[in-house]
């Protein structure tokens, strides 16, 4: 019972923590969406996923043939994760439909495709590249 | 309505023994997998050490995948820090070469090496489609092939194998096909071609050896099959359940491959199979009996592996790519008496 309540009392402060986080963290994500929303502010990446991946000979063709995706700058393959991660350029104007196709051509069906902004450090070093 | 029904029931049985009877010669159509034989006793593997390349100037190995014996022993590995790494036979390192780019001595992605019996190195680019040869040390001297489909073309370019007279065999994964060129370079002839039914019919080859009777080993990986070719490039004979397709089941030892995706043989003719969806390594006798096998102890399960392998000259070591590891797996082959 003593235990419990020790326990319960830093939920309660972390859940108001927790609250004070999430409301920081908004109010900053607030210009990234924004950016996100915006061609050419933000560099864009997507999260696709690939079904059966085991085989390094198969997902080094997928990277291949993403690679070749206009405005792409790196794709990484995660056999682990069945994921390929696609990294574009800024003004990079691609559809689902051609990354299916990639795929597609690599002998594979292309499953979720998620598109994300990347993280500022890696969008810095993309710039770069 | 009991008519209709009787003519059902007639239509159906019917269909059944029609399937089974189908069944029977697609099971065995084209299929060479005539082993296993009773486990050869005396035969074996045993893990002598793993190589994690600690000591490479570039840092330890990162997803090796290419790996190739030259004639003075040393051990030739490639991996995804784009570069060609040189072990002596102890495993330790001796030295790297390569760096991102197009040019000469640059890589997007080199997976295939094998050493020519004069010492050069030739390693096949699975993005630039094409191969680059190099001495010992890694100073480049020539290279050949460009993207395509036509003699002389790639697409993904993989395993590769040089024979005693300097012909150099290169697996065409996403041309279905094994392609052979003269010791400068140009195109001799093509091996194979895309299929999944018959003899010499490829799908995905992602390795390929020679024998020490001049045959052409080929790693038929989605045709779940090793290929026998004659140095014209004629299909000889096969192993492996090449059926796995459109029949699937079990592919234990009993039954073949899955995912084939090298082979390689030693002077004393003994063959290994580096069966990467079984994560296993299997050895056969010179005639493709099932002679023993191997499995990686503690195999990533999500990726593939042993990718390639390469068998010392004298037979007695087999060492082998463990791409999800990042390792190289180093064998003692104790072969089956003659």
């Amino acid at each position: 019972m003593r235990m419990h309540r020790r326990f319960g009392r830093p939920r309660v402060g972390a859940f108001v923590v927790s609250l004070l986080a999430a409301t920081a963290l908004t109010s900053l994500a607030g210009p990234s969406r924004i950016a996100a929303q915006e061609p050419g502010a933000g560099v864009r990446q997507a999260v696709v996923t690939v079904k059966g991946m085991q085989c390094p000979f198969c997902a080094y063709g997928i990277q291949k043939q993403l690679k070749r995706l206009p405005g792409a700058t790196k794709v990484e393959v995660e056999l682990a994760k069945s994921q390929a991660i696609v990294s574009f350029t800024r003004d990079a104007d691609v559809t689902d439909e051609q990354i299916q196709e990639a795929v597609r051509k690599a002998g594979f069906t292309a499953g979720d495709i998620e598109w994300r902004s990347s993280p500022k450090s890696t969008a810095g070093s993309q710039d770069r590249d | 309505m009991g008519q209709g029904r009787s003519r059902i029931i007639r239509a159906s049985v019917v269909l059944v023994v029609l399937m089974l009877a189908a069944a029977v010669p697609l099971e065995r159509w084209g299929t060479r997998w005539t082993v296993p034989q009773a486990i050869a006793p005396a035969a074996s593997y045993v893990l002598q050490a793993t190589w994690d390349g600690a000591t490479l100037p570039g840092g330890p190995l990162e997803r090796p995948i290419g790996i190739a014996v030259a004639p003075s022993g040393d051990v030739y590995v490639t991996d995804a820090l784009l570069r060609v790494a040189r072990f002596d036979p102890s495993g330790a390192a001796l030295g790297q070469w390569g760096r991102e780019g197009a040019g000469p001595g640059e890589f997007s992605n080199p997976i295939g090496v094998a050493v020519g019996p004069d010492g050069v190195v030739y390693v096949s680019d699975y993005e630039q489609d094409r191969v680059q040869t190099f001495d010992a040390t890694g100073e480049f001297l020539a290279e050949f092939g460009r993207p395509g489909s036509g003699p002389g073309e790639f697409n993904a370019p993989a395993g590769l194998a040089v024979d005693e007279a300097g012909h150099i065999y290169v697996t065409d994964f996403y041309n279905h096909r094994v392609q052979k060129f003269r010791p400068d370079g140009s195109f001799e002839v093509a091996v194979g071609h895309p299929g999944r039914l018959g003899p010499g019919a490829l799908h995905y080859p992602t390795g390929v050896a020679v024998t020490p009777g001049g045959e052409v080993l080929v790693a038929d990986a989605y045709n779940y099959q090793v290929q026998w070719f004659d140095r014209d490039g004629q299909p000889r004979r096969r192993i492996g359940y090449h059926l796995l397709w459109i029949w699937p089941r079990p592919v234990a030892s009993a039954a073949g491959f899955f995912a084939p995706t090298d082979a390689g043989a030693g002077r004393d003719g003994v063959i290994h199979v580096a069966d990467s969806g079984n994560h296993r390594i299997v050895m056969l006798s010179a005639d493709g009996e099932y002679v023993t096998e191997w499995r990686v102890p503690d195999a990533d399960p999500s990726v593939f592996s042993p990718e390639h392998l390469a068998v010392s000259a004298d037979g007695a070591t087999v060492y082998a790519t463990d791409l999800g590891k990042g390792r190289v797996l180093v064998l003692r082959v104790n072969a089956p008496a003659r």
